[in-house]
């Protein structure tokens, strides 16, 4: 039976609808062309930018409170902080375009904490000055907010939830519009569109621990990859140090280390010793996310750790945790915790640095495919700085929407395959039918336990190798996987076709983390634990028409000579 | 870590069925420290997938979508300790989807 599908047509498809799918559309809309954005959820109302508390890389000279930083200092800063991994093209791009950013935003509503009409901002480990900017604590939320207003106002945008793009379509190797489920109806809807800004946001749900809500599966990468676009810098995965790991339903929630440390809170072991100096002698646990995170990763690997895959931290000594941390302390009270003085946490997956590749106008190398965000890859290098990931979508959203409405003005849409469509449709609607013996999130589960402990912090080549081998038989098992449950919203089959997704990214990470046979950043192996400068290049994955992986490296772009370093 | 076998009831329908919405019963384990929102996670990831709740959550209080009726009262299932005998029904005035799967208008 032909599944009925209704076809929608405009310029621009923005698929996501977070801090750079909005930032994408409000461009393009602005160049004059007719959008659609589409967001697999309800829109400002998930997605990971609304879950960002802090700090946007923004104020830079006279605006703010160093009136001697400048986009040159940042430069070298996302540089350095990046291990040197990170593509300078892309970096200039981000360190000229930043602070406009933070500007715009302000004059969208946003209301930024100032002193004195003077912007402040907060100064993060691999800053050189402070310039985080901030709303209050709730800097992600209030974005996504003014975002949307903005949005909203541009009546040539027609925004779609609850729809979760299954497949990129394409004509003779270039975008052409999207296929995508409607989540509440189970009915198909497809985009004839003249390109397609990707913005679907990272993938931190691939590991048990993670500080990423819910949506953070992934589905842009796997979208992108099998669209033919290359995937680069996949096995750089940023963890966030001390993440709860016990009750189970405050998982992932994150401990502000930073903040609490200097007030007396501790980081100790299951036998109650500090332990961060063995890893980490001068900082200790004032240490970078990266060095933190293999820190406790390292300590739980040696035994010393809790029942539940942590080790603990103490606050017992810090005053007015509840008042003042309302979305941790406050939470944690709220469903029982009774003390804080023995918190499991554990490294959870925090940002995906990896992605898809673009070059500074957000071009994939698929005509007519952008993207944007953190599906997005280049600028970051082996490890992401704080603060700068949320004017990323700032910076490069604009971009992706302005190019994306250029390619569909100057290129003549063309059609795509309808027997492309009735196959993507017959894929989807496969697992519907019959009965399984695992339900799909059973195998997600089970997929988030072997890329945790596998292929997250600590990696070596017997590890990385043998999960491998254990995603061929969770892909056949995935491939039978059925959802009972009709059409209308049912969770077991978004989590079917997640599945798949989240497969092939697993896939794509240890094949990439094989390759790169050093350690840097957030990639840690244990069989070569030192940076080696001959891994001072990308590895990218593309898929060929076999359905094989081609692997290739790629130069790290530079614009500029180092200087001291 | 002690658990508790707990029952939970839960509001369930489909308005495009044409049938009433009726009470289902789950029993579940429990731990203390659950949250409402892990006890219905925990009824569809072990007891029956069938059971539709909204399938976003951020866990921490930021987006809300966790909100439903409990035992009478609107709380955010994140942050709310899961009891014996709760009763747990989708926000009122709101149009239900199915379950506890609403429809969220962000007014546009
Ligand atoms: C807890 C936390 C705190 C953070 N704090 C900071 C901070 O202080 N400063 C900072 O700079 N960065 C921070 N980050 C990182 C930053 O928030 C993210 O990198 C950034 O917000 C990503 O934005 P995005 O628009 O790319 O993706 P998102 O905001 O995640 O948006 C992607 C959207 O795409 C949708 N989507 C996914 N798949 C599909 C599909 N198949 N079809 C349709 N739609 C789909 C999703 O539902 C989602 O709404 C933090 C991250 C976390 C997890
Ligand atoms: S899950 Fe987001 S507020 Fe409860």
């Amino acid at each position: 039976m032909k599944a009925p599908t209704e076809i929608l047509s405009c310029d621009v498809l923005v698929i996501g609808g977070g801090g750079a799918g909005c930032r994408a559309a409000i461009e393009a809309a602005r160049c004059g062309n007719s959008v659609i954005l589409v967001n697999k959820f309800p829109i400002g109302r998930s997605g990971t930018t609304i879950t960002a508390m802090i700090t946007y890389t923004g104020t830079m000279g006279q605006l703010g409170i160093c009136p001697d930083d400048g986009p040159d200092v940042l430069f070298w800063d996302v540089v350095r902080g990046g291990h040197r991994l990170g593509n300078q093209d892309l970096i200039e791009v981000f360190c000229r375009g930043a602070r406009d950013t933070v500007l715009e935003l302000d004059s969208w509503g946003m209301k930024w904490d100032r002193v004195d009409g003077k912007f402040t901002a907060t100064r993060l480990p691999g800053q050189t000055y402070p310039r985080g900017n901030h709303r209050d604590a709730i800097t992600g939320m209030m974005m996504q907010r003014v975002l949307c207003e903005q949005v909203r106002k541009h009546e040539n945008i027609r925004v779609i939830d609850n729809l979760m793009v299954t497949k990129i379509l394409e004509d003779a190797g270039r975008a052409a519009g999207a296929v995508a489920l409607d989540i509440a109806s189970g009915r198909f809807l497809t985009f004839h569109a003249g390109s397609v800004v990707l913005a679907t946001g990272g993938a931190g749900r691939l590991y048990k621990v993670t500080s990423m809500p819910e949506d953070a599966r992934g589905d842009g990468f796997a979208l992108a990859y099998r669209a033919g676009a290359t995937m680069m810098d996949m096995e750089f995965q940023q963890f966030y140090p001390t993440c709860v790991v016990f009750p189970t339903s405050v998982r992932g929630v994150m401990v502000p280390g930073a903040i609490v440390y200097p007030q007396g809170a501790r980081l100790i072991n299951s036998l109650g010793e500090p332990f961060m100096h063995k890893y980490d002698p001068i900082r200790k646990e004032m240490a970078t996310r990266d060095m933190m995170s293999r820190g406790m990763a390292l300590e739980i690997a040696a035994g010393r750790g809790g029942t539940h895959g942590g080790v603990f931290i103490d606050c017992s000594k810090v005053p007015d945790l509840v008042a003042k941390h309302p979305k941790s302390f406050g939470l944690f009270k709220s469903i029982g915790m009774e003390s804080f003085d023995r918190i499991e946490v554990a490294p959870g997956a925090h940002f995906s640095i990896g992605g898809i590749q673009i070059n500074p106008f957000c071009e994939s190398n698929v005509p007519g495919l952008y993207a944007c965000g953190e599906v997005a890859t280049g600028m970051h290098g082996a490890n992401r700085c704080g603060g700068n990931a949320l004017a990323e979508t700032q910076v490069f959203g604009r971009i992706a929407g302005e190019q994306a409405a250029a390619f569909a003005r100057y290129n003549a849409k063309t059609d795509f395959c309808e027997e492309d469509v009735d196959k993507e449709i017959a894929r989807v609607r496969s697992f519907l039918t019959g009965e399984s013996k695992e339900t799909p999130k059973e195998l997600i589960c089970e997929l988030q336990e072997l890329m945790y402990k596998n292929a997250g912090l600590i990696r070596s080549e017997e590890s990385l190798l043998n999960t491998l081998n254990q995603l061929v038989d969770l892909k056949a098992r995935a491939s039978d996987v059925k959802a009972g449950g009709g059409e209308k919203y049912n969770l077991a089959w978004i989590d079917a076709i997640d599945l798949q997704n989240m497969i092939q990214i697993a896939e794509l990470i240890c094949v990439s983390a094989l390759q790169r046979k050093e350690s840097r950043g957030a990639h840690f192996r244990l069989d070569y634990s030192e940076p080696d400068d001959t891994f001072l290049k990308h590895f990218c994955i593309t898929l060929d028409k076999q359905d094989g992986r081609t692997i290739t490296s790629t130069p790290v772009i530079r614009t500029r000579e180092e200087v001291e370093s | 870590m002690k658990t508790k076998t707990i029952q939970i009831k839960v509001l369930r329908q489909d308005p495009s069925s044409g049938q009433e919405p009726a009470y289902q019963q789950y029993t579940i384990e429990s731990y203390p420290g659950m949250s409402v929102l892990e006890a219905l996670q925990t009824v569809y990831g072990k007891v029956d997938s069938t059971l539709a709740i909204q399938g976003y959550a951020c866990y921490r209080l930021v987006c809300s979508l966790c909100t439903y009726r409990v035992n009478g009262k609107l709380v955010l299932a994140c942050r709310t300790p899961v009891e014996d005998g709760m009763v747990i029904e989708p926000p009122p005035k709101r149009n239900v989807i199915r379950d506890l799967a609403t429809e969220i208008v962000t007014e546009r």
